[in-house]
């Protein structure tokens, strides 16, 4: 074989190689990975603090298609398997498109949350630190009338010892 | 209104802010980052009316044909956050490897049935696990059970065998999705080593074939 031959099948190799995984891209993704990946969307909601119980009830509508079809699959129901895993690819589908909406909700919910706690912290001290002057003052006030008193006591024993 | 203070209680007051700070602030920072408790998810299967008894009916383990077994499986996550669980069910015989806890590893044998649910933190998950074995064969001493219903639905296939029918088992298999590992994994690595949650309840079924 001619060295431009051998060029040639070199190229056709490296073409079809880099167009492999382009091709495999392309091929429907499976249906408990399109699961993993809608559970890991909604698992990052709440990890953030925030929830989502309507998706995750969507969530588990979808398993629980994917449950039934792998059933229907198992008992050569192929034709009804390949149904149920339609539908709970649409709300699989429906669920991604929902995340990053919810996931956003969730993260402006934490930040406000942190916010508000954050902001709790000096006012907490204000007020507390009020509470206690408030009470160092009445104490000093109650420190002194005491003392105005026992004066006064003096006073009156004096008198008696006169 | 002036306020008069005396440097005396003007330290007693500055020290008591700054321990409300210190306090406040450690109060704070909790409550926005609580600390992680024991993780861990808990798996059960209970007898008919929810109870840790009677799996079998009459309490004879040893099944015959069309004979209905009813169990629920419950699965309860403690692991801090969603969690994607599946519940594999595998019908094995006493030779059969069961999923060994010391090092984490799954039964081999193949899933007959699989229980998928996604469960938020402290849930309680229940589902029935009705079953009857509905087709069996011998062959050489050994009884293969080729028939079961599950749950209202009929499978057939080479399940398990076991010789003259005795001692299979209905191994529950708890899997969880790792993100890592991007798939489902049966073992969490623990300071103490992996952790895997599974249990096994044995039965006969000398009469079956």
């Amino acid at each position: 074989m001619k060295a431009s031959t051998w060029l040639a099948l070199l190229a056709a190799t490296l073409i079809i190689l880099s167009a492999a995984p382009y091709a495999l891209t392309q091929q429907p993704e499976p249906i408990n990975t399109l699961s993993y990946r809608a559970f890991s969307g909604l698992a990052l909601i709440y990890q953030q603090g925030g929830e989502s119980p309507e998706l995750v009830a969507k969530l588990n509508q979808a398993v629980g298609l994917i449950d039934e079809a792998r059933m229907k699959s198992l008992q050569g129901d192929n034709a009804g398997a390949s149904n149920l895993q339609t539908q709970a690819n649409t709300i699989l589908t429906d669920i991604l498109n929902q995340t990053p909406l919810a996931q956003q909700t969730a993260a402006n919910q934490r930040t406000t949350s942190i916010w508000i706690t954050v902001s709790l912290v000096p006012l907490a001290v204000l007020l507390s630190t009020l509470l206690f002057y408030a009470s160092l003052a009445a104490w000093r006030r109650y420190e002194k009338s005491q003392l105005y008193k026992m004066q006064i006591v003096g006073v009156v024993r004096d008198e008696i010892e006169d | 209104m002036r306020l008069r203070i005396k440097p005396r209680d003007l330290r007693y007051v500055l020290t008591f802010a700054l321990l409300m700070t210190i306090i406040s602030s450690g109060a704070a920072y909790r409550a926005l980052y609580p600390p992680a408790s024991e993780q861990y998810f808990a798996m059960w299967i209970l007898g008919p009316g929810g109870f840790a008894q009677h799996y079998y009916p009459g309490d004879n383990s040893n099944l015959r044909l069309n004979e209905p077994v009813n169990w629920t499986i419950g699965v309860q996550n403690q692991m801090g956050g969603l969690e994607y669980v599946v519940v594999e069910v595998k019908i094995i015989n006493s030779t059969l490897l069961a999923p060994n806890s010391t090092t984490g590893t799954p039964s081999s044998a193949q899933p007959t049935l699989e229980f998928t649910r996604v469960l938020v933190q402290n849930e309680t998950w229940s589902t029935p696990f009705n079953w009857m074995i509905i087709s069996a064969a011998s062959k050489n001493g050994s009884t293969s059970i080729t028939g079961l219903s599950i749950n209202g639905e009929r499978l057939e296939g080479q399940f398990a065998s076991a010789s003259s029918g005795l001692n299979f088992r209905m191994v529950f298999e708890l899997w969880f999705y790792e993100a890592s590992a991007n798939g489902l994994v049966f073992s969490q690595p623990t300071t103490v080593g992996p952790r895997s949650v599974w249990t096994q309840i044995w039965f006969n079924a000398t009469s079956v074939a």
